[in-house]
């Protein structure tokens, strides 16, 4: 049996005639592809690093004005929410409040919509399907800056590939020491039914779905790891965990939203988590148009 | 000869088809009963233990105790692309000859399951709970009073055509 494309994977959950359009475009699409977003009542878009095309009935346009274009509607939005979600709300009250959901082989799906009193997203208007990417071996030059206490910091904007350097580093540094991974959203091992969606490393524990700092507390009293990693420390309670792990020889590895030194210092929590003095180095990525490519690697 | 046994076989048919009808309300009632059995299940599944739809159908299937709701047969255990689990789970009802109250709250149960949080689903599935346990005290009544009714009326007509006969 062959194995499915990630469009594939994708198209599987789109209603018709959306999949059958995804399915006849796929070679058109190609295989470079990050992410197919759709809006209610506007056309589907095809996402590469540095460009943007739109989804048509025989392939791909650049131009949103063409009348081929395929538009999805809120009964389209719905019906792959209801698909996505195996039509089982209850099951993913969770996902619902974080707005984001892991379909297989690392495929996540983020959604926008209205949120409701109770903090979960109700009427979905937008459905972002993000492709993971392995690049395998792209943080071979960083894996030699975590351990012995010492920590790494890697520092990039919006789709800058934090999290495939992230997943890279979990699947090198996972091969020699032991490893936690805390992957509060799930987006670096895509865990499903038990199983990770991304090789993560041989010898890595993954906590996911609690939040980022009871991950961290939990992983140092309970599974004795060498290394802790994880995604986008965001606030005061990230540094408090990560300044817990102070004294007991761990070395942290996290992602961090911040293109340059200066940009990072600028960060709140930053001169907290700085003077932890968990972190010697910050690895500054090169942008969108590059995902995953290391710029500059900063002492600290 | 030949009267007595057409007289005798009269009272048979008469006795057979009676017994017939009342065993037929009997299986309305067995069917209500499972369906009372369906909701508390159901909302067990879902409440507690917050399976999603398919593994709901998968341990559905697996209870002897809702052998009667064949329907559950056809519903997926796993999610299929393009296949839409509400309109199946509709399909598969309608295909069935329950009565149309019965109908009816099957229906009203596939719309609702897995459409909110578990808390509101099982409120709404213990409301149709109390419809259905309601329904089956209906049936469970017309089965005794119209059963042996039934029974009486077919030994009665048979054993009255095998006077004629004779």
């Amino acid at each position: 049996m062959t194995e499915r494309t990630s469009l594939e994977i994708i198209a599987g959950y789109l209603p018709e005639p959306l999949r059958a359009a995804v399915l006849s475009a796929e070679a058109a699409i190609g295989p470079d592809l990050t992410e197919l977003r759709l809006y209610s009542g506007q056309p589907a878009v095809i996402v590469y690093p540095g460009r943007i095309l739109f989804l048509t009935r025989c392939g791909v346009t650049a131009s949103s004005a063409n009348t081929a274009v395929i538009r999805t509607s809120f009964e389209d939005i719905r019906r792959t929410i209801d698909a996505v979600t195996h039509y089982s709300f209850h099951s993913h009250v969770n996902e619902f409040r974080q707005g984001s959901f892991i379909i297989g082989s690392g495929i996540r799906a983020g959604i926008s919509g209205v949120y409701n009193q109770d903090g979960l997203i109700t009427d979905v208007t937008g459905i972002c399907f993000r492709i993971s990417r392995s690049v395998l071996g792209c943080s071979a030059d960083l894996a030699g800056l975590v351990g012995g206490g010492k920590g790494l910091l890697i520092c990039g904007g919006v789709n800058s590939g934090k999290t495939t350097i992230i997943r890279d580093l979990c699947c090198v540094l996972g091969r020699k020491r032991k490893v936690v991974l805390v992957d509060e959203r799930n987006e670096i091992a895509a865990v499903s039914d038990g199983r990770t969606g991304c090789d993560v490393g041989i010898l890595t524990n993954v906590l996911t779905g609690c939040p980022r700092h009871i991950g961290i507390i939990s992983a140092i009293r309970s599974l004795s790891p060498d290394v802790i990693i994880c995604d986008e420390l965001a606030g005061d309670d990230d540094v408090d965990a990560v300044a817990a792990g102070a004294g007991c020889g761990i070395s942290f590895c996290a992602s961090v939203h911040a293109e340059s030194l200066e940009a990072l210092k600028c960060r709140y929590f930053a001169e907290r988590l700085l003077s932890t003095g968990l972190f010697s180095h910050a690895a500054f990525l090169a942008g969108a148009s590059q995902p995953g490519r290391i710029r500059e690697v900063a002492e600290l | 000869m030949i009267r007595v046994f057409a007289a005798a076989s009269f009272v048979a048919a008469g006795a057979v088809t009676g017994s017939a009808l009342a065993s037929k309300l009997r299986r309305e009632q067995r069917i209500c009963a499972a369906i009372c059995s369906l909701f508390s299940r159901t909302a067990f599944l879902v409440g507690y233990r917050g399976d999603d739809v398919y593994s709901v159908c998968s341990e559905l299937r697996r209870d002897t105790e809702l052998a009667p709701l064949t329907f559950l047969n056809e519903l997926p255990e796993t999610y299929s692309s393009g296949a839409d689990f509400r309109d199946i789970w509709r399909s598969s009802v309608t295909s069935q000859t329950f009565g149309a109250e019965e109908t009816e709250l099957l229906i009203r149960l596939g719309s609702i399951i897995g459409r909110s949080d578990s808390a509101s689903q099982c409120e709404t599935i213990d409301q149709l709970g109390k419809r259905a346990a309601e329904l089956e005290k209906r049936r469970a009544d017309t089965s005794r009073q119209k059963g042996r009714l039934y029974r009486s009326v077919g030994l009665l007509l048979g054993v009255i055509s095998a006077i004629l006969v004779i």
